[in-house]
């Protein structure tokens, strides 16, 4: 009978063995410990935001304290914001009537007289009466309103009616549209 | 001899294989901080990130409406907060468009005569009728008037009136000059004064924004200086006629009164009990 002897290959094999379990025991070691790192770090992190958002919250606080505190100052520049807005609505529906009252009062010198004057503010327009003493006069009053510089200043003049009083003076109505201030 | 092969040696196992068994051990712990402590945790601190997102970014709004006040409340400026009331105040300004109506025909030297003015009732037909803006911002009294006197006296009074506060336009002129008579005759106008009121409802919570003055509003603040105040002084107090101690209780204070009372009281209580105890 022959007798091998096996304890040699065995002892190997169980020393590869353990090298082996040696070996993985290392890996999980560092895997739990770099898990439990990250573990840590995630719950710092966390608690961080906590604390950010319980400092923030604090802040929001003072500052709605702050703000509750000069409501007077708030309300005051409300009102006069939008008292503003609608001063500025007011005047943009203004018309400029006084500048082309004003206008057409000294445009015609001593050729002739305003007699008449008529403007509605939702209608938008002026219309005048202008009184000549004679008809040369009114030409000359005529020369005026087709100048190109008071055509230039009113483009939407309309000469309506003329008509002869018995003392022969000419009345002519003008009509004349005014631009708003938008 | 070979042993037969029965049950598991655990024993041996640990003893032979401790790194292995630990190793084992530590992956399961690993798995169980992946899962419980790591992955189940992602979601709450996306959730508290987005939470501390949002309240930076109301921080910053509160942070700068603080700010913004505090800036108001510093600036030499503020007063034309309440200056803006003389030129649009926020009642009907019934006394003021008569007081502004007699200065401004002194100053220009006409003579108003056939004034009309219907402040308008609580729901009645005519405040209806009278309402102006669909948004109700601002209403307005109209004053329906005659001027008499020249031409350029009567150009002098449109223009003025159209520059003292409260803000007023005219809104209908109707002019006669008889001259066919007469070459210097007077003027004769028909004008409606509309003057105006703010009746908008102001409202706002702590978190709205402080509105912003637009460039164009800013010109209307320096149009607006130019207006001439009107003259009419605010009465605070009730001003009484002097008709003398009529009861014989003026400068007593409620303490002094009281007295008064009570030892008046208590003598009329004695002199009852002494006329019923003679009788």
């Amino acid at each position: 009978m022959i007798n091998i002897n096996f304890l040699t290959n065995r002892v190997n094999q169980k020393g590869k063995q353990k090298e082996k379990d040696v070996k993985i025991f290392r890996i999980s070691t560092y895997v739990l410990i770099s898990l439990i790192v990250l573990m840590v770090a995630v719950f710092a992190f966390k608690l961080w935001n906590n604390l950010q958002i319980s400092n923030t919250d604090k802040k929001i606080k003072e500052y709605k304290a702050s703000i509750l505190g000069q409501e007077t100052t708030e309300i005051g520049y409300l009102i006069f914001v939008n008292k503003i807005k609608v001063i500025s609505e007011i005047y943009k529906k203004r018309s400029n009537k006084q500048e082309a009252m004003n206008y057409f009062a000294d445009v015609f010198g001593d050729k002739a007289e305003i007699a008449g004057m008529s403007y509605q503010e939702d209608q938008g327009g002026l219309i005048l009466q202008i009184d000549s003493s004679n008809v040369f006069d009114l030409q000359d009053v005529n020369n005026t309103l087709d100048s190109q510089a008071l055509r230039q200043e009113y483009e939407k003049l309309e000469k309506s009616v003329l008509t002869r009083t018995d003392t022969g003076n000419y009345k002519l109505t003008l009509k004349l549209e005014l631009k708003t201030n938008d | 001899m070979i042993e037969k092969k029965g049950e598991f040696n655990y024993k041996l196992f640990w003893n032979t294989r401790k790194e292995l068994v630990l190793a084992i051990l530590f992956f399961v712990i690993s798995a169980m901080i992946l899962f419980i402590g790591i992955i189940s945790q992602i979601a709450p601190i996306r959730a508290d990130l987005d939470q501390l997102k949002s309240h930076q970014a109301e921080l910053d709004k509160f942070a700068e409406k603080s700010a913004q006040l505090q800036q108001l409340a510093a600036d030499p400026n503020s007063n034309q907060f309440s200056a803006i009331d003389e030129v649009l105040p926020s009642h009907k300004p019934l006394l003021e468009i008569l007081s502004n109506l007699n200065a401004v025909a002194n100053n220009s030297e006409v003579i108003i005569k056939n004034f009309s003015l219907n402040p308008g009732e609580i729901a009645t037909d005519t405040t209806k009728v009278k309402k102006s803006s669909s948004d109700q911002k601002y209403d307005y009294l109209d004053l329906d008037f005659s001027v008499s006197g020249a031409l350029w006296k009567i150009q002098n009074f449109i223009n003025l009136i159209e520059q003292v506060t409260p803000i007023s336009t005219i809104t209908n002129i109707s002019i006669s000059r008889n001259i066919d008579e007469d070459k210097n005759a007077q003027a004769q106008a028909d004008l409606v004064l509309r003057t105006f009121y703010f009746t908008q409802p102001i409202k706002t919570t702590i978190t709205s924004p402080l509105p912003v003055i637009a460039a164009s509003e800013r010109k209307i603040i320096s149009s607006i200086n130019e207006l001439s105040p009107n003259n009419l002084e605010k009465q605070e107090n009730v001003i009484s006629g002097d008709r003398g101690n009529l009861f014989g209780i003026q400068n007593k204070t409620v303490e002094e009164l009281e007295q008064e009372l009570i030892q008046a009281t208590e003598s009329a209580n004695t002199a009852t009990e002494s006329v019923q105890t003679e009788q």
